[in-house]
């Protein structure tokens, strides 16, 4: 026989082989197990979620939660309703705080010693450490430990300061990098009020917001928002107008109805140019006052302002105008991008506007007290240098990152270096962890008992909602407290437990507030409510002649350099809590759509002079630090400032999604089936490390604002990932001079957000085109009407008579349906991060996403239109899911029938039946249909948190949302038990209670009385995307309501 | 060509093998050795007296340590064999470790069955189970079905809920019966089906 093989017979013999190797991947189902509880709690239900009340500790604004447990595991974090605060909604860095808790990267038992020379030791023997280090230092002197720690209202200060007497005394500094000094300062100057007041956003009919990121990370963001969307949105009494004034857009000034742009720092001119021209009409002032309030604005004259900051006077006098016109206004100044050194000034700037516009005692209302941010960095100043000076004998820091969030100018690492003995107490070894002499791992503040007062009135419960996990070694940290302060001898405390304090805490409330009840029963109503909800008493105030002494001086205008802002973002806040929690990389950042990497946002003209292309690679140079980043060219920033975003750039071990597509050696086209790993890997850069130690000396706030850079292009292009699938190259763009290479990023004419004018009118033709948010360009005319379905007419005739019925019933008695409001969408993407944690969506990193695998069922897709008769950018958020359309295209197509139309009205995806054509994704035009190129892997502990009532999909199959079928499910469940229909907003999808702004709106269409219901057939603005191709969606979107047609 | 073949065949046939692993027809053993005929049969221990959430949850749970122990701190049992396995269970909860059963009426995870609602249909754990309360030990050969989709759809579009011999339907004019008649399938007489949607029982 010939040795050659011919080529028929090669193929017969590869088939063989290929099939028995396919046929042997199969076998038998694993065994499970079955493993009962050894003493069941009384109440406890397998298969049934439990939600426990408790107090968020993600930032300082001490959010309420509820947290749904299975099995005795947090699997979701839910808003507490009750809450005040929040009301029932969470941000998306509260979302992601079950991957704190269940984070690869916790610290599972205490360690010793520096960096490498780390070594794992028992807990009698770590603590035992601690208490002689403590009673050494005790005996060395008065004063000799310094307690660094995070925010904290409540009890826990009390108890820590007591902890430290009876150690010899010591300091106790709360660390926290929001800006909130300079405005509690120029209170304290203005008022005699050393206090964050209460903003009634929601009583205002103008704001002006200047620079605050208050829908981001600024005060508390969820009750901020909410209460903005009640004046910006709730159409009751009209809507109101937001006008940004900042030199950076933020996704808090991409809202606003009109985006002032001013060179940093020149902020507090335009306040009090304002103040200036309203000051005659300010009929509630005494003379006396208007005198001096009109001899300090004399220096403020509108041609002054003018010339300084490049707005206009004609501008200067309509916007005094329109406060003048508004029954009631509010401005707001803060957060990163205003916080120079200057950042007290234009605080009081703002207080005097407020003042002079009449707004004190009406939308700002003091008394409130609101106990926000940590210690003056001044004071942290002072600390540092007493650190260098060797005046402490032992340091703790607790649950901060002081090394990685201070600027190396602060001098915090080389001080820390001459302390002789450094505690780290946190859930995870991070960056500050590496230089402590000793780390003990505390527990999550979920299995952590606290409390908190975040406003006058307001008591706020903390509670455990699960047991530590038995794998981390860790302690309470109040109890680590209790207990090193008993093993000292002499424990100032009664109590044996931090749960204790805690309710002899609340007991002594408990008296104070007169409540009728037995103190158990109060206890465990607090427990089941979350807290105790009172409210304030708001205090009248006066303004202090003093501050009007000191006349403010005009900040020169700042030379042609460029300014560096440190930014904060709805996913990252400088204090870098999420640097390594993958869902807040992973998904898109709103405005830029960016994931897993930092960029550097520059202005496209300036971009242009420095010949810079969009995604290239620049060098970004300070004083203290240069870095390589990616450009992102944008029109929401001043020509001479650049922002980047803070909180990124952590340099500890956490898993990586690195594919090895492409990049092997000998299958190059397949990936590795092993590439979660936890490697020290670090996404973005620190902006930190550019920045000086710089404070703004009247207020001790740190200064994010201000540093001058140096931009030069590297000449290479960026490995930038971006989410934005709508910006190409090849299609004309209005503007044919762009040399940027910023493109078009608007919707093309689809016609996916359109808008209409608070009185109806749509936005205007443009010449022979029509206005691309008023409709759809390329509508086009269907001559018949006929649907997909209309060929089974018969078929469903011969149905309805087999089933006795005459005539076809559809959607008895539900059918879901779902309407989001497009003027109260902020484009925050905490509903992204709840669709991630409800429906077990995998994780696919940066090299995948690339190549378009993300897994999101919801995605904020992000338009910028240009505004032809403003001349303006404005910016159009659109959450998109799965529509559950009656008419879908994709359901036809299936050939195995997996995917199917239910006759509650959604969509079904049944997991196990899809073979993975592909086909049904390929006529979603929606593009919401995701596939699982591979099965993704959840790294553990993370897989604990997978929610048990979604299927873990594997690799080969489609997924999309299902409108948290889950949940209908549940409660369907929960009504049948008690033999009951569901009532109206029983069900709310995983989107819709993250919402801050109640954009998202589901529930039962067939239902007369369901605010569905009521919604669609009373709004005009509804309207369905891409109708002609006649798909029918479930979701009905709203139309964006924009002042005179014109936004930003 | 032939030759080919023989060449190729013992590969395949050691490929096609790793199909049907050694394991797969064997039992597995129990960790205790439960004889369900001695408790649910002679002893006449009603099956929610153990399995106590199947009323009110998906899960239908098993007996938990502490329910164990409560009889079994006094009852040592008769013969040699049961002296054994029941110290065995003492064992277990002196070192307060719970008993990992394995399970057999095992369900694929991406299917969603609630216990509550078949008990609460009136159908009783010998439907689905068998006569448990005459086996021994219970293995995968004891069992009465495959639980396949094929044998639950059966179930769901033909047969209709029996409580005490009494077929359910047709819906009385209660509030209750409202709900029902809206949310299940009946067929023209009006007895009950339950749904035959696939997403009341895929997730």
């Amino acid at each position: 026989m010939k040795s050659k093989i011919n080529r028929r017979n090669f193929f017969k013999f590869s088939a063989i082989g290929s099939a028995s190797i396919a046929a042997a991947g199969c076998g038998p189902d694993p065994v499970e197990e079955l493993i009962p509880l050894l003493v069941p709690p009384y109440d406890y239900v397998p298969g049934e979620s439990i939600h426990y009340a408790t107090t968020c500790q993600e930032c300082s604004a001490a959010c309420g939660l509820l947290i749904r447990t299975r099995e005795g595991r947090a699997i979701k974090a839910e808003g507490n309703p009750k809450h005040p605060l929040n009301r029932g909604r969470i941000c998306a860095q509260g979302q992601a705080i079950l991957q704190g808790l269940y984070s690869p990267s916790r610290a599972v038992a205490p360690s010793v010693g520096k960096n490498d020379q780390k070594r794992t030791v028992l807990w009698k023997d770590g603590q035992q450490k601690l208490v002689d280090k403590l009673v050494a230092a005790r005996e060395k002197g008065v004063n000799q430990i310094l307690y660094i720690g995070p925010p904290r209202s409540g009890s826990f200060p009390a108890m820590l300061e007591q902890w430290l007497t009876h150690f010899g005394g010591g300091e106790a500094i709360q660390f926290d990098l929001t800006p909130v000094h300079s405005l509690k300062k120029a209170n304290q100057l203005c008022f005699s009020r050393n206090e964050i007041p209460h903003f009634a956003i929601d009583q205002a009919e103008l704001l002006l917001n200047f620079g605050t990121d208050f829908m981001e990370s600024w005060l508390n963001p969820m009750q901020l928002t909410r209460n903005y969307t009640d004046m910006h949105a709730g159409m009751k009494k009209g809507k109101g107008k937001y006008i940004h004034i900042s030199p950076y857009m933020s996704l808090t000034g991409s809202n606003a109805d009109e985006w002032i742009s001013c060179p940093s720092g020149q902020e507090a001119a335009i306040a009090l140019a304002l103040s200036r021209i309203l000051l005659p009409d300010a009929g509630h002032l005494t003379a006396a006052e208007k005198k001096r309030l009109k001899s300090y604005l004399a220096s403020f004259s509108t041609s002054r302002v003018a010339a300084i900051t490049g707005l206009s006077e004609s501008r200067l006098q309509t916007l005094a105008d329109e406060i003048r016109g508004s029954g009631k206004s509010l401005a707001m100044a803060g957060g990163n991008s205003v916080a120079g050194v200057h950042a007290t000034q234009l605080q009081l700037a703002v207080n005097i506007l407020n003042l002079v516009a009449g707004n004190i005692g009406k939308t700002v209302l003091f008394g409130a007290d609101y106990r926000m941010g940590g210690d003056r960095f001044d004071e942290l100043e002072n600390v540092i240098k007493a650190m260098d000076d060797g005046r402490y004998e032992v340091v703790i820091i607790e649950n901060t990152n002081p090394v990685f969030t201070l600027p190396v100018g602060s001098g915090f690492r080389q001080a820390l270096d001459k302390v002789p003995w450094v505690v780290s107490l946190s859930t995870e070894m991070d960056e500050t962890s590496a230089l402590a002499d000793q780390h003990l791992p505390v527990s999550h503040f979920l299995e952590s008992w606290g409390d908190a007062t975040p406003r006058k009135g307001l008591y706020s419960l903390q509670q455990p909602v699960m047991s530590r996990n038995p794998k981390f070694d860790t302690l309470d940290l109040g109890d680590l407290l209790l207990q090193t302060a008993g093993l000292a001898g002499g424990s100032p405390f009664t109590v044996g437990s931090f749960q204790l304090y805690i309710q002899a805490s609340w007991q002594r409330l408990h008296a104070k507030s007169g409540n009728r009840q037995p103190f158990y029963q109060f206890w465990k109503q607090s427990q089941q409510v979350g807290g105790v909800y009172g409210d304030f008493k708001p205090v009248s105030v006066t303004l202090r002649d003093a501050v009007l002494s000191e006349k403010p001086d005009l900040e020169s205008p700042a030379d042609d350099s460029f300014v560096l802002l440190a930014v904060n973002s709805s996913l990252h806040n400088a204090n870098a809590r999420g640097g390594n929690k993958s869902w807040l990389l992973e998904v898109p950042h709103p405005i830029t759509q960016v994931v897993w990497d930092s960029w550097v946002e520059i202005h496209p003209e300036t971009a242009v002079k420095l010949g810079i292309h969009h995604g290239d690679l620049v060098e970004i140079t300070t004083r203290h630090g240069s870095v390589e980043l990616a450009a992102w060219l944008f029109y929401g920033i001043d020509e001479h400032t650049v922002a980047i975003p803070a909180g990124l750039g952590r340099k500890v071990v956490f898993p990586s999604y690195k594919s090895s597509r492409g990049r092997a050696k000998f299958l190059p086209v397949l990936e590795s089936t092993q590439d979660v790993k936890m490697r020290q890997q670090t996404v973005g850069i620190n902006v930190m490390e550019l920045l000086p130690w710089n404070l703004d000396r009247q207020s001790g706030d740190f200064a994010f604002a201000g540093e001058s850079v140096e931009i030069k292009p590297t000449g290479r292009r960026s490995e930038l990932v971006t989410m934005d699938g709508q910006y190409r190259m090849d299609i004309n763009t209005r503007k044919t001079d762009d040399k940027s290479g910023f493109g078009d990023r608007s919707q093309k004419g689809r016609g996916l957000i359109q808008t209409v004018s608070p009185d109806g009118t749509l936005p205007p033709h443009e010449g022979e085109h029509h206005h691309q948010l008023r409709e759809r360009h390329y509508t086009v005319e269907r001559k018949d009407k006929k649907s997909f379905y209309d060929p089974m007419d018969e078929n469903v005739s011969k149905h309805v008579r087999m089933a006795g019925k005459e005539t076809p019933v559809y959607h008895d008695p539900h059918k879901w349906e779902m309407t989001i409001d497009l003027d109260r969408c902020i484009g925050c993407s905490a509903c992204v991060v709840a669709c991630y944690a409800e429906n077990n969506i995998p994780l696919v990193g940066r090299d995948r996403m690339a190549a378009g695998r993300e897994m999101s069922w919801i995605r904020i897709e992000r338009y910028i239109e240009h505004n032809s008769q403003t001349n303006q950018p404005e910016i159009y958020y659109s959450p998109e899911m799965c529509q559950q359309c009656d008419n879908a295209g994709c359901e036809p197509v299936c050939p195995v029938y997996a995917t199917y139309q239910t006759p509650d009205g959604l969509n079904a995806m049944i997991y196990n039946r899809c073979v993975g054509t592909r086909y049904c994704s390929n006529n979603c035009v929606f593009k919401q249909r995701k596939f699982n190129y591979r099965s993704y892997e959840f790294p553990s502990p993370l897989h604990m948190q997978l929610n048990p009532a979604v299927s873990v999909r594997s690799k080969g199959v489609m997924e999309k949302c299902t409108f948290c079928q889950h949940r209908i499910r549940e409660m369907k469940d929960i009504a049948k038990d008690q033999g009951r229909d569901i009532y109206d907003g029983e069900i709310k999808t995983a989107c819709q209670q993250a919402c801050p702004t109640n954009a998202i709106i589901f529930g039962n269409i067939k239902d007369k009385k369901s605010e569905v219901n009521r919604i669609k057939s009373t709004t005009k603005r509804g309207y369905t995307q891409l109708p002609e191709l006649n798909y029918q969606p479930a979701v009905t979107y709203l139309k964006k309501v924009n002042h005179n047609n014109r936004k930003a | 060509m032939l030759s080919k073949l023989k060449k190729l065949l013992p590969v395949t046939l050691l490929i096609l093998a790793g199909c049907f692993p050694a394991g797969a027809a064997d039992e597995f053993t129990q960790p205790i050795e439960f004889n369900h005929k001695t408790h649910a049969g002679t002893n006449q221990i009603p099956c929610e007296f153990c399995h106590t959430y199947a009323r009110r949850s998906i899960n239908s749970g098993a007996p938990s340590m502490e329910n164990c122990i409560g009889c079994h701190s006094v009852v040592d049992g008769s013969e040699d064999e049961q002296k054994a396995e029941i110290k065995k269970v003492i064992q277990y909860w002196n070192d307060r470790k719970p008993i990992h059963w394995k399970k057999i009426h095992d369900l694929p995870d991406f299917v969603y069955f609630p216990h509550k609602r078949h008990i609460q249909a009136g159908f009783d754990c010998t439907e689905c189970h068998g006569e448990i309360n005459q086996i021994d030990v219970l293995s995968m050969t004891t069992m009465v079905t495959d639980l396949s989709m094929g044998w639950c759809v059966q179930c769901h579009t033909q047969n209709h809920p029996v409580i005490k011999g009494k077929v359910a339907g047709p819906l009385r004019k209660t509030r209750g019966g409202d709900i029902v008649k809206k949310v299940a399938m009946q067929t023209p007489d009006g007895s009950l089906l339950a749904s035959k949607d696939c997403y009341v029982c895929h997730k």
